[in-house]
């Protein structure tokens, strides 16, 4: 999971917009169908607790990965209007893309992995799919829009990370400025009159 | 004006859930601490 965009967002716009305006203008977050992501991420997680268990989701797992992005992809059109969400929208379709090429799961460099716990490296290579990634190698379609961003100090955490990770966060970011700052915007309008 | 505070504050963990949802449901990092 890469969430940075969300934090990073969230501490600057409550910095810019001040801690009370923030949290009214997060109160005031109109997202259509927003109810369907918690809805994706709780499917995502039964899906990771029972593949275990059973064969059959164990080995088509990623045509549901790939109708979870696909369902997210359109939720997220639904919102287009909205600033940042064109970013996160691309960001998540390099995602989908990628893991359409190779079978429904993402790809992950033994490379970037290798900043990691060594034991992921070592279980990607024992298990070469581990949930929704793969151990990328030469047979690997689009393998630079795979997990191939090593994260690691001074960043304050260690992940393998992608592309459209980066382009996704990016677009929360300045989603949750623009949320967070117009509020902000009324609230002094409102001072003035 | 409690019941107001309290229903802007609980529209914010619901918001907060959604757009946390967002990311972390469609994002693809590699750490297995989940989606």
């Amino acid at each position: 999971m890469v969430y940075d965009g969300i934090v990073i967002g969230l501490i600057v716009g409550f910095i810019r917009a001040g801690f009370m305006n923030g949290l009214t203008a997060l109160s005031m977050v109109r997202i259509r169908g927003g109810y369907i992501f918690p809805a994706l991420l709780l499917f995502q997680f039964v899906l990771m607790y029972l593949q275990g268990s059973n064969p059959f989701l164990a080995h088509y797992n990623g045509y549901f990965f790939i109708a979870v992005y696909l369902v997210g992809l359109y939720v997220l059109w639904l919102n287009r209007h909205e600033r940042g969400f064109w970013f996160i929208f691309a960001g998540v379709v390099l995602n989908t893309v990628v893991m359409l090429a190779n079978g429904g799961r993402m790809p992950v460099s033994e490379e970037a992995a290798s900043v990691l716990d060594p034991i992921y490296l070592k279980m990607l290579k024992e298990d070469p799919v581990i949930y929704k990634h793969v151990l990328m190698t030469s047979a690997t379609h689009l393998p630079f829009l795979g997990d191939i961003i090593p994260l690691s100090p001074p960043y304050p955490r260690r992940q393998a990370i992608s592309i459209g990770d980066v382009i996704m966060n990016f677009g929360m970011f300045i989603y949750l400025q623009k949320v967070m700052l117009s509020h902000k915007a009324e609230a002094s309008l409102v001072e003035i009159k | 004006m409690k019941k107001l505070l309290d229903m802007k504050y609980s529209r914010v963990v619901i918001n907060a859930i959604i757009v946390t949802s967002v990311i972390i449901a469609l994002s693809s990092g590699f750490k297995l601490t989940g989606p």
